[in-house]
């Protein structure tokens, strides 16, 4: 299977605003049971671990991990490539500056 | 909200930022995790409330002090004639808790933003990283109500009793014993996992729409009800270490007006780890 096949949404998956396979982050319905990590920090904990010429894909209906994910991106030298509402959904694409 | 036993007690985003300069008015933004949330952004002339920090004692498991809450108040130049207003991170769980602890030194004006932290954003409205600079104050408080905290003796003596209601506001994989606390939340553990017995399950977030405002009074006594918490009752709320069963506290006593309600917040993390505590659990022990 060829990377672009590897995107979420595969090959009929809307094009964002790169071609580096991302990994996945999805936050919907997080906290919702408290039993997982707050969402940043599973942003944080994903960024830490991608690796090299990976750009990592956050996907979340709200409007306060979206704001969460820019704010932390633009203080921490992370480079937001992609960013658009699909469907009340925020996609939001990072990479290593 | 006006159906609410207590509607004082809840502030909408659109009256918050009609009073963001009111001098009367102290915003408070209450975090669990403030890189993630405060310094990111926050309301204007919101002050920072550090849960961890400011609101339970640092060497011993407890809600601060007396003193210490004499402090946090001086240091936000709070007078007990200042109108706290309340929202933070995690879906205003530790707000809810710093309401409770707020109440148990007797502010009389406290007050929860209704959606809190989420509700404002989704809104846009304005946020800033600017923390404000606050005149400090000389604060005096009431000595603590008791009445409003249970402990783990508390607990154990109403077991079995039909004038009391437990209500376990964990997620029903919690309350059933499928799991603990998970790894990412260390000193949230327990040996055990389950429920007190005689608890029932109502997850907090029942208490709250899709845009995390409260529900209708008409919904929220249905809720309860139909679970046998009624006001006839004294309840008792606890969840894993008593910032979520602050959240339902709140609802049962100041939107559903229920006349004795306390927050047991030692919770699942003492329970669950106390020697000599029945538990009941609705998964095959292994």
């Amino acid at each position: 299977m060829g990377q672009r096949d590897q995107r979420p949404g595969g090959e009929g998956g809307r094009a964002l605003l790169t071609e580096a396979t991302p990994r996945l982050i999805d936050l919907s319905g997080a906290e919702e049971l408290c039993s997982e990590p707050a969402p940043l920090a599973r942003v944080r904990r994903a960024y830490a671990e991608l690796g090299a010429g990976q750009v990592l894909e956050v996907r979340t209906p709200v409007a306060e991990h979206a704001f969460a994910v820019r704010a932390w991106s633009r203080k921490n030298g992370v480079r937001l490539v992609g960013d658009e509402r699909v469907d009340g959904v925020q996609r939001l694409l990072l990479s290593p500056g | 909200m006006a159906d609410y036993a207590h509607p004082e007690v809840l502030v909408t985003t659109a009256w918050l930022e009609e009073h963001l300069d009111d001098p009367s008015v102290r915003i408070l933004e209450v975090d669990y995790d403030p890189s993630s949330a405060y310094e990111l952004g926050h309301i204007p002339g919101a002050a920072l409330v550090d849960w961890k920090r400011d609101i339970n004692d640092p060497i011993r498991r407890d809600i601060l002090s007396r003193e210490q809450f004499q402090q946090l108040m001086s240091r936000l130049g709070a007078t007990p004639e200042t109108t706290l207003v309340l929202y933070g991170d995690m879906r205003n769980w530790f707000a809810a808790f710093a309401f409770w602890t707020f109440k148990i030194y007797g502010h009389s004006d406290v007050r929860l933003v209704n959606g809190g932290r989420r509700k404002w954003i989704d809104e846009g409205r304005p946020t800033t990283e600017k923390a404000p600079a606050a005149q400090s104050s000389q604060y005096r408080a009431a000595e603590a109500d008791t009445t409003l905290r249970s402990f783990l003796p508390d607990v154990r003596q109403i077991l079995g009793r039909d004038d009391f209601s437990l209500v376990d506001v964990r997620s029903p994989a919690e309350f059933k014993g499928e799991i603990a606390a998970p790894p990412e939340y260390a000193t949230e553990g327990a040996q055990r996992t389950g429920h007190i017995p005689g608890a029932v399950n109502i997850p907090w977030a029942q208490a709250i729409q899709d845009d995390d405002t409260f529900k209708p009074v008409d919904e929220l006594r249905e809720l309860y009800g139909s679970k046998g918490v009624a006001a006839d009752k004294s309840v008792i709320t606890y969840c894993r270490i008593g910032e979520r069963s602050s959240h339902t506290w709140f609802v049962l006593t100041y939107l559903l007006g229920y006349p004795t309600v306390s927050n047991y917040d030692g919770s699942w993390s003492e329970w669950g780890n106390a020697i000599n505590v029945p538990v009941e659990k609705e998964v095959a022990l292994s």
